[in-house]
């Protein structure tokens, strides 16, 4: 499509041409790009590729850690500084990389093409389930997809009620999503139902599990949920 | 805070989707943000102005048309537009709803300025 405009620009009074050139693209298009390949890496190898989104301290380690007697596990560890938690499954003997967003402009996210070769490094430990525990946020990793099968919203009892409605985007791209220590529930006088209640307006499909690292079926709960997800992948590759 | 991030795809996009052209022959970049995107439209203009001169799209006007959300009730069928606490149908009251749009982040078109013929 071509428009014509007559202007004088530049003083040199030629008509302007105005070229419109129709792009019509995600504007995420080369992190969607880079996240489908290393989805794809992942699905071929029948490893679980899990993104762990949340609040700052909303148990996101506490979470991956409880489930590590559970399966084979691997973590990429995404922080804008440290490696403090890093070091936490560096001591179980947990294979981990620590990617630090301080050198990306202390990004409040992580983005497919920062850590694709990490990923890929972690395979060689021949983990069953990698996890991401993406940067302590809970707008920002919302839109850049890592390549995950499973992305899980950890969403604590003391952040109160209402996140689903202030943060719906995260909320809404979730494929599970886990409220996590429930066992402060009762102390706080705070109903659980209420919380499930406002993450299903949300996203009405969701998977929710209540969660707490001091009750043992809780964890033993998503860990069947996630060896599902194993098995689903399995029968996926030997198609 | 990740309009910064955003801001430095759109650019890298515009950059790539001129080919040839010259940066600063671009006059427009149209882009549209759906309100669930989880964007802010004035953060992301202040990082697309900002950026946009060390990429030397000196002369780019940027435009984002922000999109509105809508559900459909899965039980009236009819489609409406939530607002921050009311996720359910305002026609039947039904909180059987789903999401249909509102999350999309795309850059729509460009305009580039050539020299007359
Ligand atoms: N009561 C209770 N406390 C928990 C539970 N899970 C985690 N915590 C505590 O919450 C605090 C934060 O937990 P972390 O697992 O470090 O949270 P995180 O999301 O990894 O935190 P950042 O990485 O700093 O964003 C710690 O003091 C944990 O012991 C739980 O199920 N119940
Ligand atoms: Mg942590
Ligand atoms: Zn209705």
């Amino acid at each position: 499509m071509r428009n014509f405009v007559f202007e004088h620009l530049h003083g040199h009074g030629a008509p302007q041409e105005k070229r419109r050139i129709e792009v019509g693209k995600n504007i995420l298009d080369a992190n969607e790009k880079v996240a489908r390949e290393v989805h794809e890496l992942y699905t071929k190898r029948g490893v679980l590729l899990v993104n762990v989104v949340g609040s700052p301290g909303s148990g996101k380690t506490s979470f991956i850690k409880s489930l590590t007697p559970h399966f084979k596990v691997a973590v990429l560890e995404g922080d804008i500084a440290s490696s403090v938690d890093a070091k936490q499954f560096a001591r179980m003997g947990v294979p981990v990389i620590q990617v630090n967003t301080d050198i990306y402009g202390s990004a409040c996210h992580l983005e497919a093409p920062w850590v694709r070769d990490k990923l890929e490094l972690l395979l060689e430990y021949e983990p069953e389930v990698v996890f991401i525990e993406n940067v302590g946020n809970l707008v920002c990793p919302s839109d850049f997809n890592l390549g995950e099968h499973e992305r899980l919203v950890l969403y604590s009892v003391p952040e109160g009620p209402d996140k689903p409605m202030k943060y719906p985007p995260i909320f809404h791209t979730a494929t599970a999503v886990a409220i996590t220590k429930v066992d402060l529930a009762p102390v706080m006088e705070l109903d659980v139902r209420e919380f499930e209640q406002n993450v299903l307006h949300i996203n009405p499909n969701v998977r929710i599990f209540n969660f707490s690292i001091k009750v043992p079926s809780t964890v033993e709960e998503v860990a069947h949920y996630l060896n599902d997800k194993r098995q689903e992948l399995a029968k996926e590759k030997s198609k | 805070m990740h309009e910064y991030s955003i801001a430095k795809y759109v650019l890298d996009s515009t950059l790539s989707s001129i080919g040839e052209t010259p940066p600063e022959r671009v006059s427009k970049v149209v882009i549209s943000i759906g309100k669930m995107a989880g964007v802010v439209p004035e953060s992301l203009d202040m990082y697309l102005k900002l950026l946009a001169q060390e990429v030397g799209l000196t002369r780019a006007v940027f435009e984002i048309v922000v999109n509105p959300v809508e559900f459909k009730c899965n039980q009236c069928g009819q489609t409406f537009e939530p607002n921050k606490e009311l996720f359910w149908c305002p026609h039947c009251g039904s909180s059987n709803v789903t999401f249909v749009r509102g999350n999309e982040m795309a850059i729509d078109y460009l305009e580039i300025e050539e020299e007359g013929p």
